[in-house]
């Protein structure tokens, strides 16, 4: 049935056809809210403080010099956490989940682990190596390595058994197998563990900071809260959101990648 | 899995723990590590038994398990009516996704000082960490659950005259429910890490508070031995959810 | 036969996909026109892209058309009580048992509660699976499924039966078994029937007449009457009748794929 046409901005082929405005409206009204609620007397701005504040705040710490070294403490501690997960998780990963034995015996201990907060570890990390980066960067890499671990074993579980029966009648010897077979399989489970990994060290370095603060983003966090300047602390939240964000889409991106040539074979 | 099977996972569970503990156990009697770095497994049990019977370890689980039920439940209830209704009316899934996509990307831990300021040190903290961290996965399972429903029952019910809400009902929500499941066992762990790790900040009771407590008393003996009991509440939750996931899927082969 | 009424009046049916503002649509079906009588089973024949299915689907009110579709004097406008569809997918619910499954048609059609455990009984041992009848679909053999799915189509009462090729997901063997079943549940009603099929065996095995439709574009091609004797006994598909109906099914479809306009 055609009706009169009529110059419609939501009409097919319009620009605002479709649903992709309803999130960004939603996001912009949220920041009105948030912005004209405390100036009517309707919330306290010392509870909650406002968008315009915190613009206002952001321009100024990033111009300064003490945001960028507290930055870059955490991501040291980001990086050797997060780094040394994958050197040792990989290899660890691919041992116990090519051993039978080795898989049955330490499953136990490891789900064990893994489902424990891993947080919990860090006083007695702190007794062991104090509380300097090391224990943050140490608790971060308990943190990642479990779910690279777990998921690349089960990745190597899933890897058919006809491609393994296929290699063998080809005479390939034990390394040709993991460099040919397992590795390749295995990519996809990997950068999902990867994506998990680090979604958990952010989280843990953060916290770690947050717990015994010294220095880095969560000591910053710590600092703002208890003086309660909500802005500056949501400056800082918002900042390691946003890197949380952009490296779990660059794994995204990857997994996106790997996962076309998985379904062609 | 065979009952054979079965028998030779639980066994070798039991020997790897086992030889796990005497290890440990030998390393510390042995002298290679300073005691006051690590409890041996016995000064762990010893000391357990003590604070069970003074009544500390009661008071401090139930603490924490009282907040972990109410910020599972609110977690569970928010995220599966939001993802419930964001799976089935797409503006709400569209006007939802920024700020899921925030919480996603940010450590939960970070709103700790946030809630601090607005609830104070103890459990409506610890329950609005958790809340946060674990209505995510919730939500997001929930959300994929509803969205995926099977076209070919879609059509097979539209040919008897479903109306929507009839398949809503008696075809999407059936088939979500093992999303829906592995979304709630997402939300478990993160709900408890969540409650643990506010308490572990700053709280007046519960198994992270005690942690914290301990440790800031170096009395490394009884800090452990509230480690292992949250070891233990972790796998306690994981199985029950696992029994409950299975319960769920009575339906499958 | 020739003494019951048309039920069904085909005239001048045409089935286009595409979008609606786009400009290039496809055209599946092309005036088609066909009555079906009261009591009749009607199969339906062609090579994939046909329309066959199409057709059927627009029978069960489940996609648009234009033209005149009437069935008991009503225009088709939307999946209505006096059809019933059979998908090739069982499209059982897996969380339903057998019972649960067949009743479900008739709790989607608002059929009265206290009826309905009385006809499912009565469905499920029509169709045999009484035995069964707390299992769950996986539990189930692709055969056994497909008539669940039949038990759950006649359950609602239709005047129409609608069968998409109910059987092609089955080994050969099962389809010969299923054929001959259906004719006997059927035999019990006698409903009139529309069959999609494309195994030519089967089209003349069910029928009372069998169209032949042919593609590019969709259309009928021709109507073959079978004047085979009821209730059909498999050793008929033997007979040089059925061979020679066979013969002429088969060259039509050797024509389509000759690509030979008839």
């Amino acid at each position: 049935m055609k009706g009169v046409k009529r110059a419609n901005l939501f009409a097919a082929g319009g620009p605002f056809s479709g649903d992709w405005w309803i999130g960004p409206l939603m996001v912009i009204l949220f920041l009105a809210v948030w912005e004209i609620a405390p100036r009517l007397g309707l919330v306290n701005e010392f509870f909650t403080s406002r968008p315009s504040l915190l613009l206002q705040a952001a321009i100024v710490d990033y111009g300064s010099r003490d945001f960028w070294s507290d930055a870059l403490v955490s991501l040291v501690e980001f990086g050797i956490g997060f780094g040394l997960a994958l050197l040792f998780g990989i290899p660890l990963g691919l041992l116990m989940g090519s051993s039978r034995f080795l898989r049955e015996f330490f499953t136990t201990p490891l789900m064990a682990l893994y489902v424990t907060p891993t947080m919990v570890l860090l006083p007695l990390l702190i007794i062991w190596v104090g509380i300097g980066m090391a224990s943050r960067a140490s608790v971060a890499l308990i943190a990642a390595i479990f779910p690279i671990i777990i998921n690349i074993v089960a990745g190597i579980d899933q890897v058919e058994k006809r491609l393994l029966q296929m290699a063998k009648v080809f005479g390939a010897s034990w390394l040709n197998i993991l460099t040919q077979i397992y590795i390749p399989a295995t990519l996809p489970f990997l950068l999902t563990g990867v994506r998990l990994a680090i979604g958990r060290a952010v989280l843990t370095v953060i916290a770690a900071e947050m717990f015994v603060s010294q220095a880095g983003m969560g000591f910053k966090i710590t600092m703002y809260g208890d003086s309660m300047r909500i802005d500056m602390l949501l400056v800082y939240v918002l900042t390691v959101s946003m890197f949380g964000y952009l490296m779990t889409r660059l794994v995204v991106l990857l997994e996106a990648k790997v996962s076309t040539w998985k379904q062609i074979a | 899995m065979g009952i054979h099977t079965k028998w030779r996972s639980l066994g070798f569970s039991v020997i790897s723990m086992a030889s796990i503990l005497v290890i440990w156990q030998l390393i510390v009697t042995a002298g290679l590590v300073n005691p006051f770095l690590l409890s041996s497994p016995v000064t762990i049990v010893v000391e357990m038994a003590a604070l069970f019977r003074s009544g500390d370890i009661v008071h401090h689980f139930v603490a924490s398990g009282v907040s972990l039920l109410l910020a599972f439940t609110l977690a569970a209830s928010v995220g599966v009516l939001l993802g419930i209704l964001a799976g089935w009316y797409r503006p709400v899934q569209k006007a939802l996704d920024p700020f899921i996509w925030f919480t996603y990307s940010t450590p939960a831990v970070s709103f700790y000082p946030i809630f601090v300021a607005w609830f104070g040190f103890g459990r409506p903290t610890a329950i609005a960490v958790a809340f946060v961290f674990a209505m995510t996965p919730i939500y997001a399972n929930t959300l994929t659950g509803v969205k995926a429903a099977n076209a070919d029952l879609t059509r097979m019910a539209r040919s008897f005259n479903a109306g929507p809400k009839d398949i809503f009902i008696n075809v999407v929500i059936p088939a979500s429910v093992p999303l829906i499941v592995s979304g709630l066992q997402l939300g478990a762990g993160r709900a408890l890490t969540g409650v643990i790790i506010a308490e572990l900040f700053g709280s007046n009771a519960g198994l992270g508070f005690a942690i914290a407590y301990n440790a800031m008393n170096m009395s490394t003996a009884k800090m452990m031995v509230y480690m292992c009991l949250v070891v233990v509440l972790g796998l306690i939750l994981t199985q029950f959810m696992a029994a409950m996931a299975r319960h769920a899927d009575r339906w499958r082969s | 036969m020739s003494d019951q009424p048309v039920q069904i009046q085909i005239e001048n049916l045409s089935i286009d996909y595409g979008a609606r503002d786009a400009s290039v649509t496809f055209r599946a079906v092309d005036n088609v026109n066909l009555d079906v009588k009261r009591g009749e089973f009607i199969t339906v024949v062609g090579p994939s892209g046909c329309g066959k299915s199409t057709l059927l689907l627009a029978l069960a009110g489940l996609v648009d058309y234009t033209g005149k579709l009437v069935i008991d004097g009503k225009q088709v406008s939307g999946p209505g009580a006096d059809r019933a569809v059979v998908f090739q997918e069982a499209s059982l619910l897996p969380w339903r048992s057998v019972t649960g499954n067949v009743a479900f048609g008739m709790e989607m059609r608002r059929f009265a509660k206290n009826e309905i455990p009385e006809r499912v009984a009565a469905l499920v041992e029509l169709v045999g699976l009484t035995r069964f009848s707390d299992y769950h679909p996986h539990q189930l053999s692709g055969g056994m499924r497909q008539r669940v799915n039949i038990a759950r189509a006649l359950a609602v009462n239709p005047a129409v039966l609608l069968m998409d090729e109910p059987f092609g997901a089955l080994d050969a063997q099962t389809r010969e078994v299923m054929g001959a079943e259906l004719l006997r549940i059927w035999e019990s009603d006698r409903k009139t029937a529309v069959f999609v099929t494309h195994d030519v065996d089967e089209a003349i095995f069910l029928a009372d007449r069998v169209v032949v439709m042919g593609r590019d574009p969709g259309r009928i091609k021709e109507v073959i009457t079978v004047d085979l004797e009821r209730p059909r006994l498999s050793e008929v598909t033997e007979t040089a009748q059925f061979a020679s109906y066979k013969h002429r099914l088969k060259e039509h479809l050797a024509a389509d794929r000759a690509g030979q306009i008839q």
